[in-house]
């Protein structure tokens, strides 16, 4: 089969590196692949992940088009940052396919490209989500803010899903406005993951010499929604925990939020340690010295989490929110936080954690087991294959549904063939077969 | 020449269209064409199956073909580079969307959205057709009302008349 795959390619994509990870699947299988690279345009000469197959950035219109034609199937990483999927938005809009929806948020993306995009933006909000929704994509209020006001009842999933042939994404919790404007087959697989194993001990265990504190870990971007303040006032109020933890920040952090966040650890009488953001090995290391790792997310926004699937596959133990994807993990191998009691939670679980090593490490070996068992290329590539297959039996209906709404909309009819039975019933001849 | 007859029928049933229909083919090949007519089911009721068999009739591709006459709605949507329309009896089935009939009006919000749809899937049909045609007076006005098409009229050789005298004017015509 050959497949074109629009991704980011950059070193630090995380996309990009489960991408490459399937690329690599992919060609031993014996399938032709081309990667098409989809950052903005000062991006495109960074450094790339390995695919085992030739990248072309997108803006080469005529190669990425004769490469395009010539493939059996379309492949589209989406994701919530712009920066990264430029290229790639511009493609689907022209040439649609399966797309890999990697965050059931896409605000960001939708605003940043709408700012190029004006008319048609307010167009697409108006449509499916109502006049009264214009507005906060409009105005560029502050990211929590334009998150609160947009994510339940504007996230844009239906923008993206609705060009899509066919969708893979990674947690069911989101799927519903997928499966409502995606109009081929929507299919749920776990991702898979890109980073190597560190050396932690079986189980992700640290033997820690008597005094050293009791090490938590944050990895990733620092923001309001990895609820960095939640844990440090959970530490703050726990005598137990108080003298005898670390807290520690690896990842991208703006001076400002590093600040208030020293400050407040101080206030709170917490040992703060912020790292900042740091190359793959000392990332690595910071994991392997770790006692928990907090994954926290409010809002949950992605559709599957790296630092989490990361953590689990090294073994630690792990802290997540009880919402969104982090609810479908098995509530044996993790611990589960509820948002409305958060701090006393935090609390609480990190306290048991810190006392009982013996449940610290029967809950990280069930997480880690679990992980190595359902993150992995073999079953993502598997699952692709058999989406790519489902796409290729449904693409005659939907040309039919696609061919039938143009003539409705030149008659100028305010129309939608899908819902119509009268018109959908008789398509499914199309898919009858094989 | 090659001419293919397309109007609607209803199984079992016999209207003037398909007497007129299969007269006119045997009045083209007496005057030395090849043809035949193609018939295409359709029922104005329920209302709301009507866009799907004009979204059906639409759809066909015609190969071998070179020039097609369409007698009545929704037969003469079909897509055809010469295309006439011999337009007979038409008020009849409108009338059944206006509800003045009233034996298939759908709600009142959905039969105004039908009309529309109607009237400009029967625009954009007039505009790709060589000539429209229409086979009575009442029926030019009707059209020019509705759709501000000046139609010609034609009116079809009485019942029974096959000779190739009878016929000559009219083919001549509907294929000028």
């Amino acid at each position: 089969m050959k497949l074109v795959i629009f991704t980011p390619a950059k070193k630090v994509s995380s996309i990009g590196g489960c991408c490459a990870l399937v690329s690599q699947e992919l060609v031993a299988q014996g399938h032709e692949v081309t990667i098409v690279r989809t950052e903005i345009e000062g991006l495109l000469k960074s450094e790339t992940h390995h695919f085992g197959a030739p990248v072309l950035p997108w803006t080469r219109t005529h190669q990425v088009t004769r490469v395009a034609e010539d493939a059996d199937v379309l492949i589209y990483q989406i994701g919530d940052n712009y920066d990264f999927h430029k290229g790639g938005l511009e493609w689907l809009a022209a040439l649609p396919g399966i797309v890999i929806l990697h965050d059931f948020f896409l605000g960001h993306l939708f605003r940043a490209w709408s700012d190029s995009n004006r008319a048609r933006g307010v167009e697409i909000v108006r449509a499916w989500y109502g006049e009264e929704m214009v507005k906060p994509f409009l105005t560029h209020s502050a990211p929590e803010t334009f998150i609160e006001e947009t994510k339940d009842r504007a996230p844009m999933i239906e923008w993206v899903c609705a060009m899509a042939h066919a969708v893979i994404t990674h947690s069911s919790w989101g799927c519903e406005r997928v499966v409502n404007s995606c109009a081929g087959p929507v299919r749920v697989v776990p991702l898979t993951y890109n980073k190597n194993l560190g050396s932690s001990l079986p189980g992700g265990m640290v033997y820690r010499p008597p005094g050293e504190k009791f090490a938590i870990l944050t990895i990733g971007h620092v923001n309001a929604n990895k609820r960095v303040e939640s844990v440090i006032r959970a530490l703050g109020t726990s005598p137990l925990l108080g003298g005898h933890s670390r807290y520690r920040l690896v990842g991208a952090i703006k001076p400002e939020t590093a600040t208030a966040l020293t400050r407040l650890a101080k206030e709170n009488g917490v040992d703060l340690v912020v790292s900042g953001e740091v190359d793959d090995g000392a990332l690595l290391r910071a994991i392997e010295e770790s006692d928990v790792i907090s994954c926290l997310r409010l809002p949950s926004l992605e559709a599957a989490s790296g630092s989490l699937v990361e953590a689990l596959l090294n073994g630690k133990p792990t802290i997540v929110t009880d919402t969104g994807f982090y609810r479908e993990i098995p509530s044996s191998c993790v611990m589960k936080i509820r948002p409305d009691n958060e701090v006393a939670d935090i609390r609480s679980a990190l306290e048991a954690l810190f006392s009982d090593p013996a449940q610290r490490e029967a809950m990280a070996a069930e997480g880690q087991r679990w992980a190595l068992q359902t993150f992995t290329t073999e079953n993502y590539v598997r699952e692709l294959i058999h989406t790519i297959k489902d796409t290729m039996k449904t693409k005659p209906i939907l040309n039919a549904v696609t061919y039938f709404s143009r003539v409705l909309a030149h008659w100028s009819a305010d129309y939608d063939a899908t819902g119509n039975e009268a018109i959908m019933e008789p398509l499914t001849i199309f898919g009858s077969s094989g | 020449m090659k001419i293919l007859i397309v109007h609607t029928m209803t199984p079992f049933q016999r209207t003037e269209t398909d007497e007129l229909a299969a007269r006119l083919e045997k009045a083209l090949i007496i005057a030395g064409h090849e043809s035949e007519a193609l018939r295409i089911p359709f029922q104005w009721e329920p209302a709301d199956r009507i866009t799907s068999q004009m979204l059906m009739v639409r759809a066909f591709e015609l190969w071998n073909v070179d020039h097609v006459i369409a007698m009545g709605f929704p037969a003469f949507l079909i897509r055809h580079p010469k295309k006439t329309l011999w337009v007979l009896g038409y008020e009849h089935g409108h009338d059944l969307i206006d509800g003045n009939g009233v034996v298939n009006r759908p709600p009142d919000g959905e039969a105004s959205e039908l009309r529309m749809l109607i009237r400009n899937a029967e625009n954009e049909s007039f505009r790709e057709s060589r000539r429209i045609l229409v086979g009575a007076e009442t029926t030019r006005q009707y059209l020019l009302e509705h759709n501000q098409v000046d139609a010609k009229v034609l009116v079809p050789p009485a019942g029974g008349a096959d000779s190739r005298g009878d016929w000559s004017p009219i083919i001549e015509v509907l294929l000028r």
